[in-house]
């Protein structure tokens, strides 16, 4: 199976390195095919030059476009290249690559379509839980999600995520741009994909900021019930 | 209606034309989206020739006094086209971001493969 690993990369000149040494020093089973390609979104630190002298492949996006934009480059270059399965992993080193085979394990046995790497679910080394006001803006937007789709996610702002190759090609054409985790787990459960919570690993970040800071984070709660709510009454199938 | 609202009416929807004219004749303006305001200054000109239109339409629609109208009906048409430049705005944000993918992929490309025009 052939397997990307989309790396979305802003001002992460520090920790890409460790992130890509993670990958490469990793041991897959054969079934899974790694590749990894970064994504730069137009950072203005070092990002692109450290991954050049590396030979780290990396696409640097012209303009800045935001986390929704730049996973959605690596969404629609896998589309193109045909890849069975994209898979988010934060450039951050926030991500834990031995948790990779079982994220994907449910894909590659069509068990379903899109699987959430989760800090919270059942079987999950809670090696970072994040602070305690994150968590409860995390258990909000899970109940939204659970009142809109009737499904139970619990870690639904994880940026380790798996995409069959249905489900990719849905997000390489439609990606929602602000804060895009919650809103596209909402839209892909109106297309009918099927998702699945995955317990895995994270870390504390190692360096670089969130994408969302704690000024901004009432507005983007509010943005994210807005959006939610927005793809909830949404007609199913519909694009 | 007084006779100067009337004629500032005029006045006002010459001056929208006129804006627009030129705008579209200098290439500032795309005549689609022009358009909007051209409707703006015909409305204002038929309410300042035939003031009837705006007595009839404030009996139909409850307000007191026609310039009141004419007040309200310019805040809802102004509305209108900023909700339509949003719109705009938005499907421009789309297609800015997909262009700057498709550019930064095939920049990717070329880097990788800089020899991949001149195999067969």
């Amino acid at each position: 199976m052939k397997i990307l690993l989309i790396l979305p990369a802003y001002n992460e000149e520090k920790s890409i390195l460790r992130t890509v040494e993670q990958i490469r020093n990793a041991a897959f089973p054969d079934w899974m095919k790694v590749d990894y390609l970064v994504i730069n979104d137009g950072s203005g630190d070092r990002t692109g030059e450290v991954c050049r002298e590396a030979g780290i492949p990396c696409v640097t996006l012209v303009q800045n476009l935001g986390i929704g934009g730049a996973v959605q480059t690596g969404y629609l270059y896998a589309a193109r290249k045909g890849y069975d399965t994209a898979v988010q992993f934060d450039g951050d080193g926030q991500h834990d690559i031995r948790s990779l085979e079982a994220l994907v394990t449910p894909i590659a046995q069509g068990q379903c379509d899109f699987t959430v790497g989760s800090r919270f679910v059942e079987g999950a080394e809670s090696g970072f839980q994040s602070t305690a006001l994150r968590r409860f803006g995390i258990r909000y937007l899970s109940g939204l999600i659970y009142f809109a789709t009737g499904q139970r996610i619990r870690d639904v702002t994880s940026g380790f995520r798996a995409a069959n190759r249905e489900a990719l090609a849905f997000l390489a054409r439609n990606y929602p741009v602000d804060y895009p985790e919650p809103e596209s787990l909402v839209r892909l459960h109106r297309r009918r994909f099927r998702v699945l919570e995955v317990p895995v690993n994270m870390f504390p970040r190692e360096a670089g900021a969130s994408s969302i800071h704690s000024l901004k984070s009432a507005y983007y709660m509010l943005k994210v019930t807005a959006a939610i709510v927005y793809a909830a009454i949404q007609k199913e199938g519909a694009p | 209606m007084s006779l100067l609202l009337r004629v500032e009416l005029i006045l006002l929807a010459a001056l929208v034309a006129g804006i627009m004219v030129r705008s579209v004749n200098r290439n500032r303006l795309r005549v689609q989206y022009s358009l909007p305001w051209v409707f703006v200054a015909a409305g204002l000109l038929i309410v300042a020739l035939f003031p009837g239109v705006a007595f009839w339409l404030c009996r139909v629609t409850g307000v007191e006094t026609p310039s009141n109208l004419v007040y309200l009906c310019g805040i809802v048409i102004l509305l209108l086209i900023t909700f339509y430049q949003t719109v705009l705005i938005s499907e421009l944000s789309g297609r800015v971001t997909r262009l700057t993918q498709c550019i930064s992929l095939e920049l990717y490309e070329r880097q990788e493969h800089p020899h991949a025009d001149s195999e067969p």
